[in-house]
């Protein structure tokens, strides 16, 4: 015969099982998922970097790098009225200790300028072991998130050593890991036990279903009855006693924390670096993707303002970097950081002060394909996007936003 | 004489038999309970349930309440009209904080790491006494809609305050002053919750200065009150014993 007791607690013993069942981590962000044209002219990304990519669990990792707002804004994407600058990692791996925008803390939402570039940093305490690869991230209002490069980072140690404390503004030292936990859990017994031995009040009064089912259709008009002036003395005193204990626990905890402050939602407003073009001027003339070769190929009128004489020696765009070897150097930061090392040559050579030139200019990668741009062409808004770095004779650098229509060759 | 003849045929053997039908059925009906109601709760309260600094004066006040009110109130319907059982909220609020203490454990503290303060729920039991309370002094539904259900929504913030006021103590922290919540939703990274994403007390010219929580606790009870007879409505359509008539 079937044991019910039995069965109830296997059922309960497997539903459990089951809630803790391992769940596999995620180990990227959707940095290829997004359409090509958005990646190219959204958020543009560049010097991107971590000052190391293996910490203990209490020790620090500094992200920093740039980003720069589109000029031509998709129309279809809200604009950075409201953004957060984030880090997207598989949970708290991290804590954020700090984030700055231009030097001003990231702590609030921002709003942002579109052609404008930003600098950014952000200070991560590690707080538990994982290997994760870690973006810079940019969560936009209304759009969502803009995903920035990506980095392989181990935190070794344990979890259990690591504390994060701060100071209130009332003198008190606390670690944020526990703090107010215990007392949340005192009162969460507390009012479970009453509700317990409520419920067991009734539970425990014989079979509640069948034979009250019954006595309700019996009684009719009068099943009222079956409530005994006990069973309501029993409600009057849960009641002031809910009452009273409510009264005491709210002006108690404002005896205990009589400073407190509502939750803060402010926003602010950054201004815009200086701009990184530094006087030099580029526009795209025509471009086409070259299918078969899965090669970019645009032609470029660059106009050099500068005293100096320049060289194309980068082009950025979706995180991807194609260099030019004999101008700029890069190598992949890791297995996943595409760096096409020697994907940019270009015709045309140097601009010289005061000089406007067409450069004739090929970004060739495979990452075209594996990272989804060449998708660019069945894109709805086929119009790409970018940044491109000269460099002069000593090493200056002068960044220019670009970008146009695409044209497909297919044969 | 009737060929079939009843297997219970004493008084000993009818109590056992409604005992196990108990045995049987309510465990069943606390696991549905848990799962319909902790799903309803996660729709409509999610954020500022899951996390602590959503926990505002506000929007978590006005919408928990309010969010909440629905399975008491069926509840109520069923278990009142059919057996005279006054303890609808505090089963529902009771098992609804079953789940969500599992929940929070096994996904948000075992599977994606958050602290546990983090995510600490709600307290709504001392909500559900007194629903269950004031329905079982005065025996009428209409009472508890009226009278309960407001002091249902009035409650609310009254009972945690206990639990989140070390919370709202404020912090400097890199030259801007926030609450402790705000720095623990700060410090701790959730990628897909932006800062922005939250929607908190941010004041408006029509507010009372920082009067706004017993506004936004008696609006509550108001609409709560509402909700009340809506749901009892649904209740009383759910309860329908059309298919179990020979029992």
């Amino acid at each position: 015969m079937l044991n019910i007791k039995k069965t109830i607690l296997m059922l309960i013993a497997f539903m459990i099982a089951c809630i803790t069942l391992y769940a596999a981590p995620a180990i990227a962000h959707g940095e290829k998922s997004q359409a090509a044209y958005l990646r190219m002219r959204t958020l543009l990304w560049y010097d991107v970097d971590v000052s190391t990519v293996k910490l203990k669990v209490n020790e620090e990792l500094t992200m920093t790098g740039k980003f720069y707002w589109f000029y031509d804004w998709p129309n279809n994407i809200a604009k950075p009225e409201v953004a957060f600058l984030n880090i997207g990692i598989p949970g708290p791996v991290f804590v954020r200790k700090a984030s700055y925008i231009n030097g001003v803390s990231g702590t609030n939402s921002t709003r942002f300028d579109i052609g404008e570039t930003y600098e950014f940093k952000v200070i991560l305490k590690a707080r538990r072991p994982a290997r994760v690869h870690m973006h810079a991230l940019m969560n936009v209002k209304e759009a969502g998130p803009l995903i920035g490069p990506g980095r392989w980072v181990e935190v070794t140690g344990n979890q259990a050593d690591f504390i994060n404390e701060v100071t209130t503004l009332t003198g008190e030292t606390i670690d944020l890991e526990t703090y107010g936990l215990a007392n949340a859990v005192k009162w969460h017994i507390f009012w479970g036990v009453i509700a317990a031995a409520y419920l067991l009040y009734w539970i425990f009064q014989g079979p509640i279903l069948i034979p009250r089912y019954k006595k309700v259709k019996l009684l009719g008009d009068n099943a009222d009855d079956m409530i005994s002036t006990t069973d309501r003395m029993v409600g009057l005193v849960m009641l002031i006693g809910t009452f009273v204990v409510v009264t005491w626990s709210y002006f108690n905890a404002y005896k205990e924390y009589p400073v407190t402050i509502p939750l803060q939602s402010g926003q602010i407003t950054i201004p815009a670096l200086p701009d990184a073009a530094r006087g030099v001027n580029a526009e795209v003339i025509d471009a086409k993707y070259r299918v078969p070769g899965r090669a970019l190929e645009f032609s470029l009128k660059v106009t050099n303002n500068t005293n100096s004489p320049i060289k194309l020696g980068e082009y950025t765009a979706a995180n991807i970097r194609w260099m030019n070897p004999e101008v700029s150097t890069a190598e992949p930061a890791d297995s996943h950081d595409p760096v096409a090392v020697a994907g940019l040559t270009y015709e045309g050579g140097s601009v010289m002060p005061g000089e406007t030139k067409l450069l004739k200019v090929t970004c060739t990668d495979a990452a075209w394909e594996t990272y989804r741009l060449a998708k660019l062409i069945y894109d709805p808004d086929s119009r790409f996007g970018g940044l491109v770095f000269f460099f002069d004779e000593e090493g200056n650098r002068s960044v220019v936003a670009i970008g146009g229509p695409l044209i497909p060759v297919f044969i | 004489m009737s060929a079939v003849q009843s297997a219970i045929t004493t008084a000993e053997q009818q109590h056992r038999i409604y005992k196990a039908f108990d045995w049987v059925v309510i465990p069943i009906v606390i696991l549905v309970i848990t799962g319909a109601f902790h799903i309803h709760a996660m729709l409509t309260m999610g954020d500022w349930d899951f996390w602590i600094d959503w926990k505002d004066r506000r929007w978590w006040v006005t919408v928990t309440p309010i969010s909440l009110i629905f399975f008491p109130a069926a509840l109520h319907y069923l278990l009142w009209t059919n057996f005279r059982l006054p303890f609808g909220a505090t089963l529902s609020c009771s098992v609804l904080l079953i789940g969500e203490w599992a929940n929070r454990t096994a996904n948000f503290v075992g599977w994606a790491y958050f602290p546990l303060n983090m995510v600490v729920p709600a307290e709504i039991i001392p909500m559900a006494l007194c629903l269950d309370a004031i329905l079982l002094i005065s025996r009428s539904l209409t009472i508890t809609g009226i009278i309960g259900s407001m002091v249902w929504g009035v409650i609310f913030y009254p009972s945690n305050w206990a639990l989140i006021a070390p919370y709202h103590v404020p912090i400097e922290y890199n030259g801007v002053m926030m609450s402790v919540a705000d720095l623990i939703g700060y410090n701790y990274v959730r990628t897909g919750t932006p800062e922005y994403i939250r929607i908190i007390e941010e004041g408006t010219l029509r507010t009372f200065g920082e009067d706004v929580t017993p506004v936004s606790a008696f609006f509550a009870g108001f609409i709560s009150v509402f909700m009340y007879f809506i749901w009892l409505g649904i209740g009383a359509w759910f309860a329908k014993t059309t298919w179990a008539k020979r029992i």
